[in-house]
């Protein structure tokens, strides 16, 4: 009888809870991607709670709120899923005039593709992807992997077999292969997707296995030489590798047939309790102090002039944190959905292509 | 001679099996003492970890929250999958019994995105609630099936001549039917705390804000790379589970022959 009393007062509890949560900001992002000093910045000022709710793959995220699910204040989520989930009607457009920090942000970064005048979307922080190698393994094979020539050619790819990983993503497969064919790497035409998935294929004999969470762990422990890397990775990876003393070095570079960055962006679902803390947060984690403990506890890279600034030489330095070349530098677009489908069954196909040649090597 | 060599080997194979499944609970463990934030080789010793487990109060919350929602749901679904047990031995309709299997067989996706567009159909707010109900809804199979199979071992006249000798019919369900079923009911809370506590997919979808648990605050650290702080966590955790179960071999030691 006692634990029925108890169930009862504590469904009694929730339901007060919830409906006077008016002291609580609900923010939705995956986990270790805000620092406390920022979450206490943030509590300080809006005199509320700030409630960390955890997903940990953008489209699960995508899938859930497209479904209906609400009570999130802010989301942070990357660019092709927020685009999606504002084409379906389900975030708020932004005044700007109401989030002034944005002028800390460096004007590359505004503006992007999916969203051209911030109308729904502010960038929060950025991982490029590039190349992590084992240089000591690399240099006595006299290989370079400067170019996605590296992950697709047959006189690369012989001498690495079985020691190379590349993402478990097809967006960022289909761009490097669209890179290193000379195309757009968010091109939906299907010639070029035709031609990307040839490369992808023949290739895919010779890559270890699809990985986008574990490769550095690999890398570490010296069973795989190439691996498609984020930077904030690679970045902990090698603050790792120091205390370790490893026989090997591990380095990262970019291509030079250009990158792909995954941008994460603060929103504002429809499902917002209060617009004026929806700003306030995004104003305070757009502040210089904010983004600078941002880049400085996560590796990721922080596209705001006053972080910048403030970051010590040996993170801003380094060209696959803070690349140079923006030229060099692209975002994903959502594909179509026509084109969507299609390249998630050539993905299924590719994967499993490899797990029968995987399983006869 | 010839037993004695026999029972060698059942010992040896035994001890194998007992390897097998503590050797990684050990090195987990030992790699939660760990000086390296990635966890590959051994760096150092530090009890750092735990510190920041300590005051880390969200991953704490997000475990304490999994331990109440699996109490909860795990004893809500032993009350009414027993009573569903038994009535499924009772009168045996095959629609039924297969209909129990569904939700062990059916994916964990679609039964997930199922309960999360049931739950805002009904305008249910999504919370620590919706949590509890859709484990509910997946437990209960589990706990069925666990002691409609133990009904199936039962001597059926057992019943009758409790009634014979006078008993009434609450009289022979609790005195006589429970107690004679009552490893399979054990076994399946059993069951359904664990999977309650280790579900993901499910609680994802049927999650509301402010009701993170334990395995959607690890799943989503894979962004940022997943720390021995979780190595930590579930040491503490593994402590709790032995500290427990011995004290439960203490209290009723019959439960455990």
């Amino acid at each position: 009888m006692r634990i029925i009393k108890f169930c009862i007062a504590y469904f009694l509890f929730l339901g007060v809870n919830l409906s006077y949560a008016v002291d609580v900001f609900n923010l939705y992002t995956t986990s270790n991607y805000i620092t406390d000093s920022t979450v206490r910045d943030f509590e300080a000022q809006c005199n509320c709670k700030l409630f960390l709710n955890y997903f940990s793959d953008p489209q699960e995220m995508s899938a859930k709120i497209s479904a209906g699910a609400t009570g999130y204040d802010v989301i942070i989520g990357t660019g092709y899923a927020v685009e999606d989930l504002y084409k379906m009607g389900k975030l708020n457009s932004l005044d700007l005039a109401n989030i002034p920090n944005i002028k800390n942000i460096e004007s590359g970064f505004l503006h992007q593709k999916f969203d051209p005048n911030n109308s729904f979307s502010i960038p929060y922080a950025y991982t490029p992807v590039f190349l992590a190698y084992n240089k000591t393994q690399l240099d006595k094979l006299g290989i370079i992997p400067n170019t996605w020539a590296v992950i697709f050619e047959d006189k690369y790819l012989k001498k690495m077999k079985g020691k190379i990983t590349v993402f478990d993503s097809q967006r960022n497969v289909y761009a490097a292969a669209l890179l290193y064919l000379g195309k757009d790497p968010n091109s939906s035409n299907l010639k070029d997707l035709d031609l990307a998935r040839k490369l992808i294929t023949h290739a895919s004999q010779y890559w270890s296995r699809y990985d986008s969470t574990t490769y550095y762990r690999s890398l570490l422990s010296g069973g795989i030489w190439l691996a498609m890397s984020y930077s904030n990775d690679l970045y902990n990876t090698l603050q790792d590798s120091k205390k370790a003393k490893l026989p090997f070095e591990i380095a990262g570079v970019l291509q030079r047939e250009g990158n792909m960055i995954e941008l994460d962006n603060l929103v504002m679902p429809t499902s917002v309790k209060n617009k004026q803390l929806g700003y306030l947060f995004m104003n305070t984690v757009l502040k210089g102090k904010n983004a600078t403990s941002l880049g400085l506890e996560t590796g990721a890279s922080i596209p705001n002039l006053l972080a910048i600034a403030q970051l010590p030489t040996s993170i801003t330095q380094v060209d696959w944190i803070y690349p140079k070349n923006m030229q060099k530098i692209f975002g994903f677009i959502a594909y179509p959905p026509k084109i969507r489908i299609l390249v998630n069954e050539e993905w299924t196909e590719i994967k499993m292509e490899c797990h029968q040649a995987c399983y006869i090597k | 001679m010839h037993v004695n060599k026999i029972s060698k080997k059942i010992l040896l194979s035994g001890i194998l099996v007992y390897l097998f499944l503590y050797i990684p609970l050990l090195l987990l463990i030992v790699y939660s003492f760990n000086d390296s934030r990635i966890n590959v080789g051994w760096v150092g010793f530090t009890f750092k970890w735990y510190s920041v487990l300590f005051n880390d109060t969200q991953l704490i919350d997000a475990a304490l929250n999994s331990v109440f929602i699996a109490l909860i749901a795990s004893s809500i679904s032993v009350v009414l999958g027993t009573l569903a047990g038994v009535a499924l031995h009772k009168y045996k309709i095959p629609v039924l019994s297969g209909l129990v299997m569904i939700p062990v067989a059916a994916p964990e996706l679609l039964v997930g995105v199922s309960l999360l567009l049931f739950f805002l159909l009904i305008n249910f707010t999504l919370g620590t609630a919706s949590i509890i109900f859709a484990h509910i809804a997946f437990c209960l199979s589990f706990v069925t099936i666990s002691v409609k199979t133990r009904m199936h071992g039962m001597d059926d006249s057992l019943i009758d001549a409790a009634r014979d000798l006078g008993a009434s019919p609450t009289n022979a369900f609790f005195k006589v039917l429970i107690p004679t079923i009552l490893p399979g009911i054990i076994a399946g809370w059993l069951m359904a705390f664990t999977l309650s506590l280790d579900d993901f997919v499910i609680t994802f979808f049927t999650a509301g804000v402010g009701s993170t648990t334990l395995p959607l605050a690890i799943y989503s650290m894979l962004k940022m790379g997943v720390t021995p702080e979780v190595n930590a966590a579930s040491t503490i955790i593994i402590l709790c589970t032995l500290v427990l179960t011995s004290l439960s071999t203490k209290i009723s030691p019959q439960l455990f022959k």
